[in-house]
């Protein structure tokens, strides 16, 4: 009989909580899409006040923090969440956002490098660590890359912007012109793509 | 037996495939955590009108090492020689003086500072076989705030710099040095030029142990002023062309200054000086440095002739070559 009452309560409890979460929840995201970024962090501070380790609020408050240029608070919520969760590539993905905003493009791809050793051929984990690459001027590197990738993701323009772009600051005129023209396959009005074939 | 050996074939593929999925990554190389670097140099000075100094050689080595772009370490050393002039005849005198470095920095990137914070305390120290003792042990620490913003056009440091120098055994002086240098560079033409200004202020002061003469170890200064700018070209790669070129000068006076990695221990007084370097990036991982200049000097009262002072010159040719793995 015991037993039963305290299922009961149990499971009244987990039901009050998630009726009184949600409202947070709704009225975070509700500020979030009007721009108010403060507002919507605050209301997932109302959350982890009440569950300091809730793996989806320190998530989404990191998010919130990118978004309002606190980049090392949201380092620290996404570091956070990888000591709760450390096979969460959505927190790695994350923390490659405020470095690279930071500028720390080393360890941004350090960061994006560990995510691709997880799931081989994620795409944003490829995508930012090329970026990196092209921030630190590695082109011999980022033109390999860009190769390895396109073999996966052939009708991705984006890919064959960076080969093109590697192969170019290399002076690999022909090899440009012809990363540039698959880009302009995809994309006829691409206006980088345009300019440099039309230029060479 | 055929229907057993195609299944096996599929069952190997399929086991395989992951396999050849891992290998397809090895083409796509790790970034490193830690950036070393070596540095290899070389400099040569020739003095004309001096009537002590006849040259320099001096060689050595700088490693660093980088972690991320988090902070790093460097260490340094160089073994110099400097050939002493002599009356005709008489056997070549020289002074041989050993140069050590080490230098650690921090990099911080504050919320809303818009740009990277750096730390940086650099130790130097010079030990040489002087009879009077007085270039001899010199110490120095010098610490260092320095802030780049993230679109790279502005750039400033304060740094400071203390030394000692050792105790003159001819008179017992002691020689203390403070020098204080801020430091103001900017980007010009979107990126393309880099200017940079940064001055000296140097002050000399004795302590417990010395006499009035320690003004004497600072030619009878008690601080001295210079201004050294920096005008760097960045060029596209080119086959045989620069990557970067370096024009330099100093208006005003220095004496006993720390620049970089270099500590200057002599009590002449470096009036002036023009360079040029160019920098060649060999490949992905190698630079070559070449720079040259003329420095003025004044060495004090001439021996000969009381009256007048000692005006002479030192054109050097400096070589680097920096590998980074």
């Amino acid at each position: 009989m015991n037993t039963k009452r305290y299922l009961l309560a149990g499971v009244g409890l987990l039901f009050s909580v998630s009726i009184c979460a949600a409202p947070v929840w709704e009225r975070s995201y509700t500020l979030e899409a009007g721009g108010n970024y403060a507002g919507a962090a605050s209301a997932m501070a109302i959350v982890l006040q009440q569950s300091p380790t809730h793996e989806i609020a320190l998530m989404r408050r990191a998010w919130l923090s990118y978004l309002q240029g606190h980049y090392n608070k949201a380092l620290d919520d996404y570091q956070q969440v990888l000591l709760i969760n450390p096979k969460s590539i959505e927190a790695r993905l994350g923390l490659t956002l405020p470095l690279m905003a930071q500028l720390r493009w080393q360890e941004a791809a350090v960061e994006a490098r560990k995510i691709i050793d997880l799931s081989n051929w994620n795409y944003t984990a490829h995508l930012r660590m090329m970026v990196c690459e092209e921030a630190l001027q590695q082109w011999e590197t980022l033109a390999s890359h860009a190769t390895e990738l396109s073999a996966h993701y052939p009708s991705d323009a984006t890919i064959w912007v960076y080969l093109a772009r590697a192969e170019a600051w290399q002076a690999h005129t022909e090899l440009a012109k012809a990363a540039y023209g698959k880009v302009l396959e995809l994309m006829p009005s691409h206006t980088e793509a345009l300019a440099y074939v039309q230029k060479n | 037996m055929k229907a057993i050996l195609r299944n096996l074939l599929i069952i190997l593929s399929i086991l395989s495939s992951p396999l050849q999925a891992q290998n397809e990554l090895v083409n796509i190389p790790n970034p490193h955590e830690w950036t070393l670097n070596a540095l290899p140099q070389f400099t040569f000075v020739t003095y004309n009108g001096s009537e002590k100094r006849d040259n320099v050689m001096s060689y050595g080595v700088d490693l660093a090492a980088q972690y991320l772009e988090r902070g790093g370490i460097q260490v340094g050393v160089a073994k110099a020689v400097l050939t002493l002039k002599t009356a005709a005849g008489a056997s070549p005198n020289t002074l041989n003086q050993t140069n050590v470095f080490l230098s650690g920095h921090r990099q911080f990137t504050p919320d809303g500072w818009g740009g990277e914070l750096r730390i940086q305390t650099d130790l130097l120290a010079a030990f040489n076989d002087d009879s009077s003792n007085e270039t001899n042990d010199v110490t120095v620490i010098s610490p260092k705030i320095s802030f780049l913003n993230f679109e790279k056009t502005t750039y400033f440091d304060l740094g400071l710099a203390s030394s000692r120098c050792g105790v003159s055994k001819t008179d017992n002086s002691s020689l203390s040095v403070l020098q204080t240098t801020p430091t103001l560079g900017f980007a010009l033409n979107k990126g393309r030029d880099w200017m940079q200004f940064r001055l000296f202020d140097i002050r000399f002061s004795t302590d417990s142990i010395a006499s009035a003469s320690t003004n004497n170890r600072a030619q009878n200064l008690s601080h001295t002023d210079a201004l050294d700018f920096k005008w760097i070209r960045f060029l596209v790669p080119d086959t045989g062309m620069p990557s970067q070129i370096q024009l330099g000068a100093l208006v005003g006076k220095r004496l006993y200054a720390v620049d970089g990695s270099n500590l200057s221990n002599f009590s002449d007084i470096q009036q002036g000086g023009v360079s040029l370097a160019l920098l060649w990036q060999l490949d992905k991982s190698n630079q070559l440095n070449v720079q040259s200049g003329l420095d003025q000097y004044n060495a004090g009262k001439s021996s000969t002739n009381p009256s007048k002072d000692v005006l002479y010159s030192g054109a050097y040719l400096y070589l680097s070559l920096q590998n980074q793995w």
